[in-house]
């Protein structure tokens, strides 16, 4: 069953030690990744989302984080183990990334082509001139007019959405089994986002990379994904396919969240739905569901214990005291 | 259901302390956890009350006089031991010398080693430095040579070194018979004292006051003088902003040192020396900085939103800018503040030392330590204790502003 | 770009005339002249000195003279050394300053790039514990206290290097000392700088997109960091280089070096005009040169400035 599997994380923590305290910003994250899946994580900001994506490629600063357990499989072999410069040869190869702002997510003082061509001649033993041509036709195909004579610009001389063509380019010029994309859209225009995202899904199925797209809001991974995870304060508080998480959300937190999506076929004079208060400061958190302040269901317990996850069926799962022990 | 406590630490639902909403009260928190910052703004509160209550302690009577010159107790090391035995043991150990000097000239009589001299070493520039002064006002107009001063490289009396003898011998018995009887002869001197018999830790500290004043005075004007313009440039714009910019520009190209030397030399020799002249002349050209710092502030605010909105709310623009600039620009204006201070008071004991800033008989750190170079090989605390003193404050000041932008800009430091 | 850099050097003209005339008219109406001193000159003899140097014609009239000797680079006699004009001291004194001025700066720079480097990477060990330490005694204590202690451990006791006195008795071991004393507060400042800044470099989105590359550390150091992290520094060099200029004043008087800033304050002290102007005019000529050059530099490192 786990041939098909490429990335295995589990139950990996990631901690931060701040002078306030111990911020635990993942705490026990465990998901599976199979070949040309696209996964979603959703949750708030905050939630640590990023967090676990960085550490799986064991990019997290040190200090003030430290990854503190769990285990990141790929194929087959744990990359926290790693040591450095075999880990290298993954990062920007096998498994790449995007970030969220591609206003600062570029070097700005190297030209566009310095910037592509070094990953390419150092994960596929390319010259520089081949190197270069395989970067024009990345950015060709990230859908930059004119990209041979483009390729030698700064990259403030592009816009944002650019500039995220760029990065996406970057990220796929080496082939990579795993893209994560970390929020590709949210700092750009609602319209270019659409554009972003649909070449985001339209080159990853053509090289059959899987995904792993992070976002704030369902409405980004409704249209993408094949599963979804929800996150909440460091944790995965439920998963399921997106038929499933869309259909029948089970943790109340999820059911807020869908309640918050507009939606178009449903075009009423409602005011937006908006989950009340705050996501908790995970600083200090103590042994309790972080999620009860905010919940209309919260039971005594809550305040208590976090959940046990509960495995509603195969690869859906929720971690709510309302569906532990058989309820 | 949230339990806030009464206390200023708020809680959460999970019990957990919620940051307080002040930036201030943060920022104080922040502080206070810098050891080196608290020490630092403990120095510099004692340096402070000290150079206040100077004044007092010395009319109260623990602090010498800081200007009375007792000739005979010049150049005593620092002691805990009253200034009468010190000074007959210095006598007692000139005497052996004279005596071993007689004995070996007698050996050996070509030797024209001077041994009667006080001479000690000092860098040359300082002894031309004096000449400049000294000679300033007799200088003849044809005569302008740099000769060095004589009363140092005259030739070897062979008679002086037997006056000597005999004169400190009869200061020695006449120091024995009123060492008890004349109270100055009592009194201590924990740091010593310089070459006019003054009490080093009285200058010290009197010149502190100076320095601080200075300081303080100097960093009031250049903050003020660099609001008002940073914020008359920023507000304005056009051209006016783009007059005074140029002027900062072709300011900030100048040295600066060299702008207040030219002062200086112009206000001439009544005006020289004058510390309201100082403060104008530094202060005249250190508010630069600020002024830029202010209308860059000014500028992103006129822009931001939070003006717009209170602007489309009906709020004049001045009362947006007090409301909203001050608080935003506090901070910056803080933290430059405590790191002006400290090079305001190296500037002026840099003229000090130059023999353009305050003069005679007022002193600051910087004329202490000029004073202190000349005769430092022999009479090394002249040098040290105010050196050291100023240096002490120097350092406090500026670990105490590099802990308050870390405290009111955490980001520059605890990530990462 | 080349356009730029001839405005900019014509701009040079302008400002120089501003500081020109400025200081001429606030040295001249200040009252009090460098012959006020001798009280007992007999007027006639006054008359006939300020005749000499054309100093009782109306001030305007000097003023056109002078701006005219000026774009001649010829700043007149030494109104005080008689027999010396202030051409023959510029020249004698100005490549001393100038080489123990670059000199320092030189030692400021490498030194201090180098050690802020070495201190963001090894942060808070104690490589980056003791560098800042000493930068912050760098920073605190005067040049005239750090030069006669220097002088008296390295000069007086341990007798390694000369005190003082100039290339011709020493040869150049006698810039060691009074470069390395000018330098100490512009190094320790350009390595709390370099600090920060490479500090706030490796924090910012880019250089974790070149880790996510899979580049190596070194190559992200090198490639990636520097160049951003450096630009500070070089905004930084316009105000060391005037620090420097003062600075000197002061080391050059402890460690009796035959530079520039010697007849400058005795000049100063002396309200001996022409020679007043001449530093000035050499000082900020010196010092607006190096700004622009500053500017050029920059905008050859940092691509997003764009000179038209
Ligand atoms: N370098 C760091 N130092 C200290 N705390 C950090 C660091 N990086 C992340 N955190 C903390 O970890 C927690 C999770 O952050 P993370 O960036 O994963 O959130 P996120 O879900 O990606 O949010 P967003 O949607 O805003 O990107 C946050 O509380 C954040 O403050
Ligand atoms: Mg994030």
């Amino acid at each position: 069953m786990t041939d098909d599997v490429i990335l295995q994380v589990k139950d990996l923590k990631t901690y931060f030690k701040l002078d306030e305290g111990l911020l635990k910003a993942v705490d026990g994250v465990s998901f599976d990744l199979r070949k040309g899946e696209t996964l979603g994580i959703v949750g708030e900001s905050g939630s640590g989302k990023s967090v676990t994506n960085l550490a799986v490629m064991k990019l997290i600063p040190v200090p003030p984080g430290r990854i503190a357990g769990g285990e990141v499989l790929f194929q087959g072999k744990d990359l926290l183990k790693m040591p450095d410069d075999e880990i290298r040869t993954i990062r920007g190869n096998k498994i790449s990334m995007i970030f969220q702002d591609p206003m600062t997510s570029l070097n700005p003082f190297l030209r566009i082509s310095t910037q592509m061509i070094e990953t390419i001649v150092l994960h596929q033993g390319m010259n520089k001139k081949d190197a270069k041509d395989k970067s024009i036709e990345m950015l060709k195909l990230a859908g930059i007019p004119s990209p041979e004579k483009r390729i030698d610009s700064y990259p403030h001389q592009f816009s944002g959405g650019m500039r995220q063509r760029v990065m996406i380019a970057m990220a796929l010029s080496c082939n990579p089994e795993v893209l994560i994309a970390d929020e590709p859209t949210t700092a750009l225009d609602v319209t270019i986002q659409a554009q972003i995202l649909e070449l985001i899904k339209d080159l990853t199925a053509r090289l059959g990379t899987a995904v792993i797209l992070i976002t704030h809001s369902l409405g980004v991974v409704a249209g993408m994904c094949d599963n979804i995870n929800v996150m909440y304060a460091g944790r995965i508080v439920e998963r399921g396919t997106a038929d499933e998480i869309f259909g029948d959300p089970k943790h109340p937190y999820t059911q807020g969240l869908i309640k918050s999506v507009p939606r178009l076929d449903k075009a009423t004079q409602q005011r937006l739905f908006s989950i009340k208060g705050q996501p908790p400061n995970v600083i200090n958190l103590p042994d309790c569901c972080p999620f009860y302040p905010r919940c209309d269901r919260a039971l005594d317990i809550c305040k208590i214990k976090y959940p046990a996850t509960a495995e509603l069926s195969k690869g859906r799962n929720v971690a709510c005291w309302l569906y532990s022990e058989g309820k | 259901m949230a339990n806030i406590d009464t206390t200023q630490d708020a809680v959460n639902e999970f019990n957990q302390y919620v940051k307080p909403v002040s930036l201030w009260a943060d920022a104080w928190k922040r502080l206070r956890r810098n050891k080196m910052a608290v020490l630092a703004l403990w120095v510099v509160g004692f340096y402070f009350l000290l150079a206040l209550s100077a004044p007092l302690l010395q009319s109260a009577g623990i602090l010498h006089s800081y200007t009375e010159q007792i000739i005979s107790h010049q150049n005593l090391r620092p002691s805990f031991r009253p200034a009468g035995e010190l000074v007959i043991e210095s006598l007692e150990l000139r005497i052996a010398q004279l005596e071993e000097n007689l004995a070996s000239r007698e050996e050996d009589s070509n030797s024209t080693y001077n041994m009667a001299t006080g001479f000690d070493f000092a860098p040359a520039a300082e002894i031309e430095f004096d000449d400049g002064e000294v000679d300033e006002g007799e200088a003849a107009l044809e005569e302008v040579t740099e000769e060095a001063d004589d009363t140092y490289y005259g030739p070897t009396y062979s008679d002086s070194v037997v006056d000597e003898l005999e004169r400190s011998k009869a200061e020695v018995e006449a120091l024995r018979g009123s060492i008890h009887t004349d109270p100055q002869h009592s009194k201590v001197y924990i740091l010593g004292t310089d070459d006019l018999g003054r009490d080093m830790l009285a200058r010290t500290i009197y010149g502190g006051r100076i320095s601080i004043m200075i300081g303080i005075v100097g960093t009031l004007t250049a903050v003020l003088i660099g609001i008002l313009i940073g914020s008359i440039s920023g507000y304005v714009g056009g051209a006016i902003d783009n007059f005074l910019m140029r002027f900062v520009d072709i300011m900030y190209s100048l040295p600066y040192m060299l702008v207040v030397i030219i002062i200086m030399s112009m206000v001439g020799d009544k005006g020289r020396g004058s510390i309201v002249i100082l403060f104008v002349a530094i202060a005249l050209i250190s508010w630069l900085t600020i002024s830029r710092v202010v209308r860059g502030q000014i500028i992103s605010l006129k822009n931001s939103e939070f003006v717009e909105a209170a602007r489309s709310m009906g709020a004049g623009t001045p009362r947006i800018i007090f409301r909203h600039l001050l608080p935003n620009t506090l901070g910056v204006i803080i933290v430059f503040s405590t790191l002006l201070m400290p090079s305001f008071i190296m500037q002026e004991s840099f003229l000090s030392f130059l023999g353009l800033g305050v003069s005679a008989p007022q002193a600051s750190w910087g004329t202490l330590v000029s004073e202190g170079v000349r005769g430092m090989e022999l009479r090394a605390w002249q040098l040290f204790v105010p050196a050291i003193s100023m240096t002490v404050f120097l350092f406090c000041m500026n670990f105490l502003g590099d802990g308050l932008r870390d405290a009111l800009d955490p980001q520059s430091k605890n990530r990462g | 770009m080349a356009r730029f850099f001839i405005r900019r050097l014509l701009s040079l003209v302008p400002t120089m005339f501003i500081i020109v005339t400025l200081s001429f008219f606030l040295i001249r109406l200040a009252p009090g002249g460098p012959f006020a001193r001798e009280r007992d000159l007999p007027e006639a003899i006054l008359q006939n000195i300020l005749k000499r140097y054309h100093m009782d014609e109306p001030l305007p009239k000097q003023y056109l003279r002078y701006l005219g000797d000026v774009i001649r680079w010829d700043f007149g006699p030494s109104l005080r050394y008689r027999d010396r004009s202030v051409n023959e001291m510029i020249d004698t004194t100005l490549p001393v300053s100038t080489a123990l001025g670059l000199t320092a700066l030189s030692l400021a720079v490498i030194l201090g790039v180098n050690v802020g480097i070495v201190s963001a990477l090894k942060q808070n060990k104690w490589p980056d514990y003791t560098a800042m330490s000493v930068a912050v005694v760098g920073i605190s204590v005067p040049l005239f206290v750090m030069g006669p202690i220097l002088q008296m451990v390295f000069a007086i006791w341990l007798k390694w290097l000369p005190p003082g006195q100039w290339l011709s008795d020493h040869g150049l071991k006698a810039i060691i000392l009074p470069a390395v004393t000018l330098s100490f507060p512009y190094f320790a400042y350009i390595a709390r700088l370099s600090r920060a800044s490479v500090l706030e470099v490796l924090r910012s989105d880019y250089i974790r997109t070149a880790r996510a590359k899979g580049l190596k550390e070194s190559v992200v150091i090198v490639k990636h960091v520097l160049k951003g992290a450096l630009l500070p520094v070089v905004t930084y060099l316009g105000p060391a280089l005037s620090g420097i200029v003062t600075g000197s004043v002061v080391v050059e008087a402890v460690f009796v070096v035959p530079g520039l800033g010697r007849p400058f304050v005795q000049a100063a002290i002396n309200r001996d005009y022409t020679m007043i102007m001449a530093d000035v005019i050499v000082y900020s000529l010196l010092l607006i040169t190096a700004n622009l050059v500053v500017d050029l530099v920059y905008g050859l490192l940092d691509p997003r400035i764009s000179y038209k």
